[in-house]
């Protein structure tokens, strides 16, 4: 039976980073999934104009929204 | 830097309390936001916009500011450090994120709670104003990863932090999956 191995030694000068977690990588990839779709978006313009123009808002003249 | 441990618990209990408070603020919001999405009625559209510019401006806001600005200094002022471990780089990276997408999108509605605020404003007006339904859910959803990565603390280090733990024998944990001593920290 194989021996389990032990954890690195941080002094030993060969110990090597134990490379990115799972989660971190699969978070990236969704993350650039969803950069990608924003972008795909806005270029084809499939989501309207973006912005308080998008639906004719005038801009603001109230301070309801301004702390 | 670190913080005394009195000055840890005071800046954690705020940073707790305005992260929570922006989740439950944007909960709040979400409910204005549908209303405007699914109604017709031109008084009910006027209040629920002025309620979303009201939220967004005085109460969302301030918040995220607040939580962002405490969550740094939790950060720094303790053991975790704020480029050492995976989950913290990205729970900043996404707080940031939403905190900037806010900003950009507070403008959008203060625009539409002008217009809700213009009692010269007509009918038509008022149901051609669109929702932020899209900022909204997906600023809740991201906030909710943070909330799940800051309460599960999933193990990693950072390049930088694997450097750093090496720099300082026995202050870390040896295996790079988080520090021993700083677990009851947060």
């Amino acid at each position: 039976m194989a021996e389990r191995p032990t954890d690195p030694d941080p002094t030993d000068t060969r110990a090597r980073y134990p490379g990115t977690p799972g989660w971190v990588k699969a978070l990236g990839i969704i993350a650039v999934v969803v950069v990608l779709l924003i972008g795909f978006i806005l270029v084809t313009g499939l989501g309207g104009p973006h912005g308080p123009e998008r639906h004719g808002a005038r801009a603001p003249t109230s301070a309801v929204a301004q702390p | 830097m670190r913080l005394s441990p009195g000055l840890r618990k005071a800046a954690l209990a705020a940073h707790l309390a305005l992260s929570v408070g922006w989740i439950g603020a944007i909960a709040a919001y979400l409910a204005l936001d549908l209303t405007a999405a699914t109604g017709a009625d031109p008084q009910v559209l006027r209040t629920a916009y002025l309620g979303m510019g009201a939220i967004a401006g005085w109460v969302i806001v301030p918040l995220a500011i607040g939580a962002l600005l405490t969550g740094l200094l939790v950060s720094l002022g303790t053991k975790w450090g704020l480029l050492r471990h995976w989950w913290v780089l990205v729970s900043l990276a996404l707080t940031t994120f939403a905190t900037a997408v806010l900003l950009v999108e507070t403008g959008t509605i203060a625009a539409y709670a002008a217009v809700a605020a213009d009692p010269t404003a007509s009918d038509t007006e008022l149901r051609a104003l669109g929702t932020t339904l899209v900022h909204s859910v997906g600023g809740a959803l991201v906030l909710l990863v943070v909330l799940v990565l800051n309460m599960y603390k999933p193990p990693g280090l950072t390049p930088y932090g694997w450097r750093k733990q090496r720099e300082e024998p026995g202050a870390l944990h040896p295996t790079g999956l988080g520090p021993r001593s700083t677990e009851r920290e947060r």
